[in-house]
């Protein structure tokens, strides 16, 4: 068999002082993995009733059984890689409540979280003990013991995280999430470390509320050598406030503001267990694909009303709108997708494989089409969440932070979609091989997350292909978002579809490939297991700021709500729940910033 | 007599007399029910306490916060006990078996950690906890379902193949999957190309091209060239994994033994006849 230079090189590797050798690809392998997962060391997840700690979510990544709710699960697939990003603002809570030596661990608080045996308990002792206590002005309960327990539990989750690191095999990353909602507004931000060189104490919205505060904290950072950044996540509940007209100071967003936001915020969380954020059916009543997941009972709760200011594909025009405006683009983002499951379960993300990740409130079919989330929505809206994928030359902490702080990364809602997105001159309509395509892609041209510079009107190449255990692909489609004018347009174009469905007018007949419902079954004989296109925008102008960015939709599978009904006789969802889906896949955009 | 100092029980009580007897001791110094003395000893344990959860020494505002937090705590102690608030309440009996139970799990920090030959014994013992996954050595070809003729070309190709030719350019990566696999783990074989393909790689024969296989991208040529079965991992190549197990084994075997040496000292009487004859039977002895 000829050379094959795609194929990976060995090189060596060093973590700790031991050697290690492992596969280097310059042309970049799909790793997947969780990037946003809660454990006990949550305070909200411990009282919840999870017990499982990061050192045990680490290892449900990697294959090992564990307790859900008291009953055993196991992934289906292994991940590549993850990061446990419990609540900043709680960690030192979470050390009384978890290890027995701990002051505070025998306070009438501490006792009463860890004691209680039902929801509707956890639910009163959740509001005594913390609620009451943040509305009457207080960070944290009376059984906080200070930022010495913060930290120790800090180490507590640096320590498992180095312990789970083998390099090539499965990646570790040291991470927490800021956990700021003025006002009920969720600006919450997972934050990310390059490598061992981490603060001693992680900064929570406790510290500062506001996202300038966090920055001005990794700045800092910085300073002191260590490399972060961060992904905000669940623009569907941030009351119009994760893609502002004004800061949080009530200055207007300036060029400053737009740099450093750029600079230290990299990808937007596109799905998780908490909805699809990218568009809802209310505001993009053209796109045919944009009802799913929309978790529309959140709007119920803490006034979280959808406006069109809260979605992702808005957060992006608005983007370059602003680098028209400012001459820098402060929402400058690639995708990732993750599950903030509260179950210290990583990536559990299968439809028929899913138990809820949310202690007591959805560990059951009956609790999951009947109950709500306590304040927040139905947990019949509620989905496994989603996945990331991450363009890497290796499998180690450096590549996969690196790949993702370059937005070489997309989201999937849950299969294992692998898409690869370049823009460039000189592509050809189609290639002998794969190799010749991605090699032309680098070559050529840019990938996903950067820039394409040139006049020339860019060909845009797409490539994905299917999830083994999934069904067939439907198609791939370019959104594009400019400013035209001063006003923020965006537009879908189909650039390939399966069965010969795309005409030359760009439309796309509806596709019959119907889920089975007594069994579940999904489609084997449609759509098709890889598509490609190499396309071009009619309407290319090579002063206009816009950006283009790729959904991969596949066939229609069953949702976790009929796998719950055809498993248990007794559960009858809503009529307003849907049975089935399609799953689809998000390749980070390619931005076009004409100089002045 | 080596396995007599091993036992669990014997630990057990070991520790409960000198607990026992470390509040004997501090308790005769006690003028009265209603004094709550500090002296040296208990100041000493108070702040030994507290260094080795926070790892220094406390400041003066410290040493108050703690003495504070001690004696709230004794008086409430001293008068719920007064008032006999700790008999048969639910709450204050689970907390004791709590406490009894993670007295027995401080057992295994203070048993020594295992020897080599400890770890080789409980390797050798437990052989199926430390199980490899086949390792397979293959290349494969793959054909998707709507291609033209695909039976006749896959015969075709396979015959090709056989005959040591070039594959053609177009099955290079055909969908990105790499040709040829070295030393893959059925687990990412599972992970690459999905379930129906690993099981069917475990029954093909080696040194030759076989095929259509089918996954859930298409039809597959496949060709071994060597198939590695499950085996044990080599003890040196995991025996920090080993230890990681037997630790945590250990503690769990310990609680059980704890309680089952204790359960020994009591008569279990069930009176009640609700409970079914076979679970009544189970607690009688022999």
């Amino acid at each position: 068999m000829s050379e094959d230079l795609l194929e990976a090189n060995k090189t060596q590797y060093t973590h700790n002082g031991k050697n290690y050798e492992l596969d280097e690809n310059p042309f970049k392998e799909a790793y997947f993995g969780e990037q946003h997962l809660h454990t006990a060391a949550s305070m909200d997840a411990f009282i919840a009733g999870t017990r499982l700690t990061p050192d045990e979510a680490y290892r449900f990544a990697q294959g090992e059984e564990v307790l859900v709710s008291g009953r055993p699960h196991k992934i289906n697939r292994t991940l590549d890689w993850a990061a446990v990003t419990d609540h900043g603002e709680f960690l030192g809570e979470a050390y009384s409540l978890l290890n027995q030596e701990a002051p505070g661990h025998d306070s009438e608080a501490a006792v009463a979280m860890r004691e209680a045996p039902d929801l509707k308990t956890a639910l009163t002792v959740y509001k005594k003990y913390v609620l009451d206590a943040l509305a009457g002005g207080n960070a944290h309960p009376d059984f906080w013991q200070g930022y010495d327990a913060v930290k120790s539990q800090w180490q507590k989750n640096i320590e498992a995280t180095e312990k789970h690191y083998v390099p090539g095999k499965f990646t570790t990353i040291h991470a927490y999430e800021w956990s700021s909602a003025p006002n009920t507004a969720n600006l919450h931000r997972n934050v990310f470390f390059r490598d061992t060189n981490l603060p001693d104490i992680p900064f929570s919205a406790n510290e500062g509320a506001s996202p300038q505060e966090l920055w001005d904290w990794m700045m800092e950072q910085e300073k002191n050598g260590i490399k972060v950044f961060c992904n905000p996540h669940n623009s569907n509940e941030s009351k119009g406030m994760l893609f502002p007209e004004v800061a949080m100071n009530d200055k207007p967003i300036d060029k400053v503001y737009a740099e450093t936001r750029q600079h230290f915020e990299r990808n937007l969380e596109m799905i998780q267990t908490k909805g699809n954020s990218e568009v809802v059916p209310d505001f993009w009543p053209n796109d045919e694909f944009a009802d799913f997941e929309n978790a529309v009972s959140l709007q119920q709760y803490n006034g979280r009303v959808y406006e069109k200011h809260n979605f992702v594909r808005y957060g992006l025009t608005r983007g370059v709108k602003y680098y028209e405006e400012l001459g820098a683009n402060p929402f400058k983002y690639g995708f990732v997708g993750g599950t903030d499951s509260h179950n210290a379960v990583m990536s559990n993300v299968e439809e028929w494989n899913y138990v809820g990740h949310h202690g007591m409130a959805d560990n059951t079919a009956e609790g999951r089409s009947k109950n709500e989330q306590d304040g927040e929505m139905y947990n019949r809206d509620m989905n496994p969440g989603g996945l990331t994928g991450v363009w890497a030359t290796s499998n180690t902490r450096e590549a996969i932070w690196d790949g993702m702080h370059n937005r070489e990364s997309f989201a999937t809602s849950g299969p294992r979609i692998k898409v690869r997105f370049f823009a460039g001159n000189g592509y050809q309509p189609s290639y002998g091989s794969y190799e010749d395509m991605v090699k032309d892609g680098y070559g050529k041209g840019v990938p996903m997350g950067q820039n394409y510079v040139g006049q020339e009107s860019p060909d845009f190449m797409v490539w994905a292909i299917k999830d083994p255990i999934a069904p067939n692909l439907d198609r791939i489609q370019i959104i594009k978002g400019w400013v035209e004018n001063g006003e923020m347009k965006d537009t879908i174009y189909n650039v390939a579809a399966s069965d010969d469905r795309l005409t030359p007018d760009g439309t796309v007949s509806p596709i019959d490939a119907p889920v089975n419902m007594k069994t579940g079954e999904f489609n084997k004989e449609k759509g098709a297991p890889e598509l490609m296109a190499v396309w071009k925008d009619p309407d290319f102008d090579p002063n206009q700021n816009a950006y283009y960015y790729v959904r991969v939709i596949q066939l229609p599978t069953a949702r976790y709500s009929l796998w719950d009904e055809i498993r248990n006789p007794d559960v009858q969802y809503p009529d307003d729940t849907k049975r089935v889906i399609q799953e689809r896949a998000w390749a980070s955009p390619i931005w076009i910033e004409p100089s002045k | 007599m080596k396995n007599f100092w091993k036992e669990p029980l014997l630990h057990f009580l070991l520790i409960g007399f000198f607990i026992f007897g470390y509040y004997y001791y501090i308790s005769d110094d006690a003028e009265s029910d209603n004094a709550i003395v500090i002296d040296d000893a208990e100041y000493d344990y108070l702040l030994g306490l507290w260094k080795k959860q926070w790892q220094r020494d406390p400041n003066g505002e410290d040493i108050k916060a703690f003495l504070d937090q001690y004696l709230r705590q004794e008086v409430f102690y001293k008068e719920a006990l007064a008032m006999n608030l700790d008999h048969n309440d639910i709450i204050v009996k689970r907390r004791l078996a709590q406490k009894m139970e993670a007295v027995s799990n401080d057992l295994n920090a203070m048993i020594k950690p295992p020897t080599d030959e400890d770890l080789h014994l409980f390797y050798q013992q437990n052989q199926d906890m430390f199980q490899l996954p086949p390792v397979y050595t293959f290349q494969q070809v793959l054909f998707l379902n709507d291609e033209k003729n695909l039976e006749e070309e896959m015969e075709r190709i396979k015959l090709a193949l056989t005959n040591d030719m070039d594959m053609p350019i177009s099955k290079k990566r055909k969908l990105s999957l790499s040709n040829t696999w070295e030393k893959t783990s059925a687990l990412d074989i599972n992970k690459a190309f999905g379930r129906d393909f690993i099981l069917t790689l475990d029954s093909l024969p080696l040194n030759q091209w076989v095929g259509p296989v089918p996954s859930g991208f298409g039809q597959h040529l496949v060709y071994i060239s060597k198939k590695e079965p499950s085996k044990t991992a080599n003890f040196n190549d995991i025996k920090l994994y080993v230890e990681k197990e037997y630790e945590y084994r250990t503690e769990l075997q310990t609680q059980e033994q704890v309680y089952r040496d204790l359960l020994e000292k009591y008569q279990v009487k069930i009176t009640s006849g609700n409970v079914p004859e076979a679970i009544r039977n189970s607690y009688s002895k022999s």
